[in-house]
């Protein structure tokens, strides 16, 4: 381990994963960095689902030639390679999309990139994600791992503290694959109204501990995007267009 | 809550003795033998030792055993990551296939029909016509695939009034008119069930259903309506446990039969507290919408048609959300035969004259 001073980390040029959303590029710097933990919450039906399938397409078209693979693990069956199809082909069909990692991708080969493992239960979802480091070994070039969505696996457990214990083992998995491969995860997780003192207010569910341990919540409400821990203290990012 | 066969039982025990067997004893210890199990049990349950009687000869489990045998478990029940490509070839195609509705309008509407994936979820004012989409939706899933069904049969939970057997006669009069050269029994195959408590309503999706599936071909599973049952609760914390435990079931017979599951919703009045305005939403509140995985909302336009003698209000079916189509929305009517497009209105043909 060495140590590294500010100034050489602030020049250092890591690529990002661009969201598409400009506010939200801008805010974080260009896009989603490697090797951190990303959690997008909102009501059903905002937009999680899309905007992680935009992301498995973007991660193969970023800056500085860093094309990577990504891997969706679907506990909710939200995903519809129909629908991941027709963005793909929306998105060769741009005209500049090639320029920026020298390459232009068909569909069908931006398809062949993302890889899809269906989880029924949340021991399926371990499982998974244990043996990542041998799906890494197989396809070293994967930089995006996306678990939609973390709460369904969790919550169908019915205990609170099984719930708890599973959820941090979960967080170890991953700090594990994060540190160790450099890789990006994007969780996705629901709302849910939450007493506090007299009023009840939205919050993402599974708790205070976990909200600690990622580093960046994104909300997706109706027209607006924020990015915060809490509900009471996010901040408005941008309006959505769609 | 296992719910495996005698299957199950003879993997369990394969798994456990192909194991080495300081490992197996730490499993035995613990009661814990199925690989799931082994996975969602956390590590200090296995290392700790504070149960254990003081005279016998405790063997130390250390973290490292305790990763093998996870690592163990999570190969035995990992799948292999597959390629979005490959999605696209048939076995794997056939877990997105659609249940037509049998109506042209409603079918291009959503994409082609009602997933296999998930709860697809109906909701609507009293007297709108859920009811009647959904008895559509029972004979159409008897069709063959070439025609929009699955050739397989119904299995429908009533938890309101008594099933509406005479107007199902009705509309399966004018599917065999629709379609002669099928032969189907379309009466044959719907498999009806009435339950209007909770803990009956738990019983019968958690044990009955699951025979009912291995003993016949099943292709459409139906509960109208979900929220008549939840409703009546006042313990919301229950509410939650109850709705998720039955959404988790039929989730998992949907996975394992290929079969739809459609719910039906009622709607409920809420104030919007910056609109200040009454507005309906759907019942069960956001619970039940983080468990569905389509909602389409069926309300009534203020137009109508007249057919022979009679004036019919016409229906409009809106998606609300859904993964894969876009928030459309189409009209259709109710009539004797079921639910059919709105006819377009026929204009005489405008005169062509020449410009001179």
């Amino acid at each position: 381990m060495e140590l590294k001073t500010a100034k050489c980390l602030k020049y250092a040029k890591s690529p990002k994963i661009a969201t598409d959303i400009k506010g939200l590029d801008t805010v974080l710097g260009g896009g989603l960095k490697q090797g951190k933990l990303y959690e997008l919450v909102g009501r059903s039906g905002c937009g999680k689902t899309q905007l992680c399938m935009r992301l498995c397409l973007n991660v193969q078209l970023c800056k500085y030639g860093y094309t990577g693979k990504a891997l969706y693990f679907d506990t909710r069956k939200d995903f519809n390679p129909a629908r991941l199809k027709e963005l793909a082909e929306e998105l060769a069909a741009r005209p500049n999309v090639g320029h920026m990692s020298g390459l232009a991708p068909t569909a069908t080969e931006m398809l062949r990139n993302v890889f899809y493992v269906d989880c029924h239960t949340a021991a399926q979802l371990v499982a998974g994600l244990l043996n990542c480091h041998k799906y890494l070994e197989r396809q070293p070039n994967i930089k995006l791992i996306i678990v939609d969505s973390i709460s369904f696996a969790i919550r169908s457990l019915n205990h609170v503290f099984e719930r708890t214990d599973l959820l941090m083992e979960l967080h170890n998995i991953m700090r594990t694959l994060q540190t160790k491969h450099n890789l990006t995860f994007v969780l996705t997780n629901n709302l849910a109204y939450r007493r506090k003192r007299r009023r009840f207010e939205l919050e993402a569910v599974l708790g205070k501990k976990h909200s600690m341990i990622i580093n960046t919540r994104i909300w997706l409400m109706k027209h607006d995007c924020f990015i915060g821990k809490r509900s009471r203290t996010k901040r408005f990012i941008c309006k959505l267009s769609t | 809550m296992p719910t495996h066969g005698f299957n199950g039982l003879a993997a369990m025990s394969h798994f456990l003795e192909q194991l080495p067997k300081h490992l197996q004893e730490i499993a035995e210890r613990v009661n814990v033998l199925t690989p799931e199990a082994i996975l969602t049990t956390p590590r200090i349950k296995f290392m700790d030792t504070r149960s254990c009687e003081l005279d016998t000869c405790v063997h130390s489990c250390s973290p490292e055993d305790v990763r093998i045998l996870k690592d163990a478990a999570a190969k035995w029940l990992a799948e292999t990551p597959v390629s979005a490509d490959s999605l696209f070839k048939i076995p794997a195609r056939l877990k997105w296939s659609r249940v037509g509705f049998g109506c042209a309008a409603l079918d291009q509407c959503t994409g082609g029909g009602v997933s296999i994936r998930g709860i697809t979820e109906i909701c609507g004012n009293s007297g709108v016509g859920k009811s009647q989409v959904l008895l559509q939706l029972s004979l159409s899933v008897q069709l063959p695939s070439t025609l929009g069904g699955l050739g397989k049969g119904v299995a429908f939970i009533c938890t309101e009034d008594a099933f509406p057997s005479r107007r199902l006669l009705q509309i399966s009069k004018a599917f065999e008119a629709r379609y002669p050269e099928e032969n189907l029994n379309f009466l044959g195959n719907i498999f009806i069930e009435h339950q209007y408590e909770s803990e009956p309503l738990l019983d019968c999706v958690s044990n009955r259903l699951p025979q009912l599936l291995q003993e016949h071909s099943i292709g459409l599973i139906v509960i109208d309506s979900v929220a008549a049952i939840f409703r009546l609760y006042t313990d919301f914390d229950k509410r939650a446990r109850d709705m998720r435990r039955m959404v988790h079931a039929l989730l998992s017979y949907a996975d394992k039969y290929d079969c739809a599951v459609v719910c039906s919703n009622q709607m409920t009045a809420t104030e919007e507290t910056d609109e200040a305005r009454m507005e309906d939403v759907p019942c069960l509140g956001l619970q039940w919408a983080n468990l569905s995985r389509t909602r389409m909302r069926i309300s009534k336009v203020p137009k109508q048609y007249k057919q022979g003698d009679q004036l019919l209000t016409v229906r409009k079916l809106e998606i609300v959300y859904s993964p894969e189509t876009p928030n459309a929305f189409t009209e259709f009517l109710i009539t004797a035969e079921g639910v059919v497009n709105v006819p377009k209105p026929s204009r005489p043909m405008p005169i062509k004259r020449k410009l001179t």
